[in-house]
């Protein structure tokens, strides 16, 4: 079986490679940039387009320098971009001013939060009102702010309640300006982050927000939104409803989204030239988002009238817009190594809930189940499973 | 150091005219009145030709005469450089002397001594730190301070050194609307969309803020303007004055200092007055002498609240716009504002009350005092983070859009104006030139809509990019703000992972070291007033035993006369008396407590002389 390989936890932050270990250049940072402990070596060489055994001389060069492990698949909490417990030094631990439950609760609801959706991450149905919106951010928001452990050693957990607390604000502010306009009818929906779609569903043309599939679901944290992006990214799991067939303009549309954020959470987003060479954003495999808030990801693209040169050393901003056409293409490349990564992620995962159901660790099989749900928001006997085993999870965390 | 519950924390209001201090007791929040009874202390300070530090209301009395040695508002020019508008202006309109400081900042010269604006503000913080441990009868160390919404980071910054120079722990930072909304929400089970419309002396202000029932205040939007306050209305009034008497007399008032203080206190007060009256009538005799004969020039009117309201209705105006800008921008209508709360002196003035009504279409709300509501949120505050067991927490926003300047001298955004803090925004930009190999990343403040006028807050180079065409290397950076307001910012090198980061920390114009003069310049000042304040307390209490034993001497004398043991006794009161008359007069109050027990002692002997029965 071919090898996965996965970056080195507890290693700290990224930057850690500029530090200890050479920086590895060219090819090698670009393959570097696409290990998340998920995709596998003959992926990889799909991904990369170098021969598989090239590639894996590569990777035993990458191991040998400590800046890929080869291991078994990584629990799903255990991803790069939600470090567990496990992923923690102990020093982390040490001397925080917190009650071991409230650390539990913590670390709970910040690995879940990449897998969930603005009315997820607020605990409110799809179809909750306005009051109900505020109601559950009033109780929500005063827990998770720093302010509530006002000059206590919170080591690690400060960033952790921070991104929280950022990321269920973010949620409230855009369901609450969603709520606050309603469109007229003809224009197109607006999802939170101001990218326009096409109006979900002609039938209710008037009122799309309040039907779940009419929801246009928000951008996911600590993800590329890509401000320039013409399509919103893939509706989220609810455990509230199943989606009911939608039009097959739509599905296609939602379905590119969908490649495209996974593309780009991929690290694969495609440049105007040199695809392979150089830049590969280390970005998924980074460590978790330091404080978690938004992100916002311009176009990574050249403009296309050249500027004159500048003797300021400023960086360069470039508009937001610009070159989509050739990231379409490009993006194709990628789409079908992403569809596969994601099958093989979601197998994964329910993999590991079985396992972690087995232990009678409910509340790990049900985020497994809960990631793995989020990669298929089609598959409903996967919601029915996340489901069920988020209720016993919510048993057994009621027993204790 | 683990705080604990019982650490008393005081919140104060230092306005730009007048200060507060409040304290929560028992759950209950007291605003605690100074010496003279008073529940607002002018923010004044003045050096006494001897050198004697006043502050407060006694500063105020003696600035007509003093008005060279007279700080006020001095909040106008906290954390602002020396060359800025702002304090241009006040060069022009204070009669104080405004030099430059060593670092571009701002000093006030007040009897040939140099003092900071921070040193300036910490006189009457600690003026304020005494008058609650007076209150207490415990040292207060911790506080929460308020300041305009608008202020700057280094406005910010600047006002937690004076809190450091005056001996006080500044455990947080609030604006002042927030204060106020705080105050007025307090312990009420209420769900509502409130605004606050805080109009002081020199700064105005406007937030809208959710209250919650289970005491979450979040503030939705906050805007302002740091130079539309009372002040600017006494301006007015004074402008319109001295214009006329020049017009009559061919003179002009402002080249007298004494002049110009008497004007803008008669200004002020004929101000105040027509919010209650329609009439004021100025009144400053001999406020000039002119030519070689010295003839004293009169100046005598009276002003009438529509000649106030005429020459100050585009301050007003201009308030409005600004509330209706806010709105705008947060997406609210007018009528969807449950409430709307009015802070400070200028909103007692009719015509701001009657066009905030007109505006928001709802009367606006008569529940909260003006002056006091601002310290009193700002000690609420403190309370909330100290104990655990209160429930409310405040969800404050940044004032200021942040972000870096990019290629072509732009503002790139990355934090916006009104975020929720703590917050974290991340973008990636690329390098502007072929081979660039280095890119700085300038930390910019915006202020306003003005580009040009951004604060720098700080700035460090990214280095040892790899050589590429332009736009090839990708660098992403972060902002990040916490829930102290510090801001921290860090690039990336999305190639090879290398980082740079900063911690900003807005410059307040002092350095360290300053500010640890000018603590125990601060200190020492404290340990002399505490032993001052002592020695008078005994003093008084001194002279009212002279006093009643020098009256009770004579019966005294007559009844004893007879005894040998009387005429000893009356010998030793004799002499304590002039013990403790030489220790009053030596200013000795080891001396004078010794004396005040042999005082008292004699005293008793004297009362029950006296009281013998015949």
């Amino acid at each position: 079986m071919a090898r996965v390989p996965r970056r080195p936890t507890g290693s700290g932050s990224a930057a850690a490679g500029g530090g200890a270990r050479p920086a590895p250049a060219g090819e090698d940072a670009f393959l570097l940039s696409l290990v998340d402990g998920v995709l596998d070596e003959s992926e990889l060489s799909f991904v990369t387009g170098r021969p598989e055994p090239e590639l894996g001389a590569a990777l035993d060069r990458l191991a040998a320098a400590g800046h890929v492990v080869f291991g078994p698949p990584s629990a799903p909490a255990a991803s790069p971009a939600a470090p567990t417990t496990g992923a923690l030094d102990d020093d982390d631990e040490a001397g925080v001013d917190l009650e071991p439950e409230r650390r539990r609760a913590i670390r709970e609801l910040y690995d879940k939060l990449e897998h969930l959706d603005h009315h997820g991450v607020l605990g409110v149905a799809v179809s909750a009102t306005k009051g109900q919106i505020r109601a559950a951010y009033h109780r929500l928001a005063p827990s998770y702010h720093p302010d509530r452990h006002f000059r206590k050693n919170l080591g690690t957990y400060k960033k952790r309640i921070e991104a929280i607390f950022a990321r269920v604000t973010q949620a409230y502010e855009a369901l609450r300006k969603e709520a606050r306009s309603d469109p007229p009818p003809a224009a197109p929906a607006r999802t939170p982050d101001g990218s326009s779609v096409p109006p979900a569903r002609d039938s209710i043309p008037s009122a799309p927000r309040l039907t779940p599939t009419g929801s246009v679901p928000p951008p996911r944290p600590s993800r590329p939104t890509g401000e320039a992006s013409s399509a919103p990214p893939p509706p989220a799991p609810r455990a509230t409803y199943v989606p009911a067939p939608r039009s097959a303009e739509d599905a296609a549309a939602a379905e590119r989204a969908r490649r495209d954020a996974l593309a780009r959470k991929l690290g694969v987003a495609p440049r105007a030239s040199q695809p392979a060479r150089g830049s590969g954003p280390p970005r998924s495999t980074a460590p978790p988002p330091e404080a978690g808030g938004q992100r916002i990801t311009q176009t990574r693209f050249k403009p296309l009238g050249s500027e004159p040169p500048d003797a300021a050393d400023v960086p360069y901003a470039p508009p937001p817009g610009v070159a989509m056409s050739a990231a379409e293409v490009l993006r194709q490349r990628y789409d079908d190594v992403a569809d596969r990564a994601r099958s093989l992620r979601r197998d994964r995962l329910v993999a590991h809930a079985r396992e972690a159901a087995l232990r009678g660790d409910h509340a790990a099989a049900a985020a497994a189940l809960a990631a793995a749900s989020s990669l298929a928001p089609h598959d409903a006997e996967l919601l029915r499973m996340a489901r069920e085993a988020e209720q016993r999870a919510g048993g057994t965390r009621a027993k204790s | 150091m683990k705080p604990t519950s019982t650490d008393p924390v005081i919140g104060i209001d230092l306005g730009t005219t007048n200060s507060c201090v409040a304290i929560v007791e028992d759950g209950v929040p007291v605003v605690i009145p100074n010496r003279g009874g008073y529940k607002t202390t002018p923010s004044m300070v003045a050096i006494t030709e001897a050198g004697k530090r006043l502050v407060g209301h006694i500063a105020k009395r003696q600035a007509i005469t003093n008005a060279e040695n007279t700080v006020h508002t001095v909040k106008r020019l906290i954390g602002r450089k020396f060359d800025s508008p702002a304090v241009k202006s006040a060069r022009m309109t204070c009669a104080y002397e405004i030099v430059e400081g060593p670092h571009g900042d701002v000093r006030i010269k007040l009897r040939d001594q140099l003092y900071s604006v921070q040193e300036v503000s910490a006189m009457v913080l600690q003026e304020m730190k005494l008058v609650a441990e007076e209150h207490k009868g415990r040292e207060i160390t911790k506080a929460v301070i308020t300041v305009p919404a608008y202020f700057s980071d280094s406005q910010r910054q600047a006002t937690k050194d004076a809190g450091q120079i005056a001996g006080l722990d500044v455990i947080r930072i609030i604006n002042e609307p927030t204060a106020a909304a705080l105050a007025y929400g307090y312990g009420k089970e209420i769900d509502k969309l409130v605004a606050v419309f805080d109009l002081g002396g020199g700064t105005f202000d406007i937030s809208i803020l959710e209250i919650g029932s289970g005491g979450v205040f979040k503030v939705v939007a906050t805007a302002g303007d740091t130079f539309l306050g009372g002040e600017d209305f006494d301006a007015r009034v004074i402008d319109v004055l001295v214009k006329e008497f020049y017009d009559e007399h061919k003179v002009e008032l402002r080249q007298d200092r004494m002049a110009l203080q008497r004007l803008k206190d008669a200004a002020e007060k004929a101000k105040c007055e027509l919010s209650t009256v329609s009439e004021s009538d100025i009144n400053l005799p001999f406020i000039i002498s002119v030519g070689r004969s010295n003839e004293a020039l009169h100046l005598q009117r009276t002003l009438t609240r529509r000649e106030l309201e005429e020459i100050t209705r585009d301050l007003v105006e201009r308030c409005m716009e600004i509330c209706e800008a806010t709105l705008h921008d947060a997406q609210l209508k007018r009528t969807e504002i449950d409430e709307v709360v009015l802070v400070g002196g200028m909103t007692r003035m009719p015509l701001v009350q009657s066009m905030v009504g007109d505006f928001f279409g709802r009367e606006p709300c008569k529940g909260v005092h003006p002056d006091e509501v601002v310290a009193v949120g700002a000690a609420i505050q403190g309370k909330a983070l100290l104990d655990e067991s209160e429930e409310l927490i405040l969800l404050d926003v940044t004032p200021h859009a942040l972000g870096i300047m990019t290629h072509g001298k732009k503002f790139e955004e990355l934090i916006g104006q009104n975020t929720t803090v703590p917050t974290s925004q991340t973008k990636v930009f690329t390098t502007s030139r072929d081979n660039q190999t280095a890119v700085k990343i300038l930390v910019l403040q915006a202020e306003g809509d003005r580009v040009d006028e951004n604060n720098i807050l700080g700035e460090f180079i990214l280095k040892d990019l790899r050589p590429a065409p332009k736009g090839h290397v990708e660098i992403e950076v972060t902002f990040a703000i916490d829930s102290d307001g510090i801001v921290s910012v860090s690039a990336k090198d999305l190639e090879t992972g290398r980082e740079q980061s900063i911690q900003v920390t807005a410059s307040s114009g002092l350095s360290e070291e300053e500010i640890e003069q000018m603590m125990e310049k601060a200190d020492e000042y404290l340990v002399d007033r505490r032993q001052s304040d002592e020695f008078e307390a005994v003093r008084q209490q001194v002279e009212k035993l002279i006093a009643e034993v020098e009256r009770l001497f004579p019966d005294v004398e007559h009844i004893v006369a007879s005894s040998d043991f009387g005429r000893e006794a009356l010998g030793k009161a004799r002499g304590v008396l002039g013990l403790a008359r030489r220790a009053v007069e030596d200013r000795n109050l080891s001396a004078l407590k010794e004396q005040n027990e042999a005082l008292s002692r004699t005293h008793r002997m004297f009362k029950g002389v006296v009281s013998r029965p015949h």
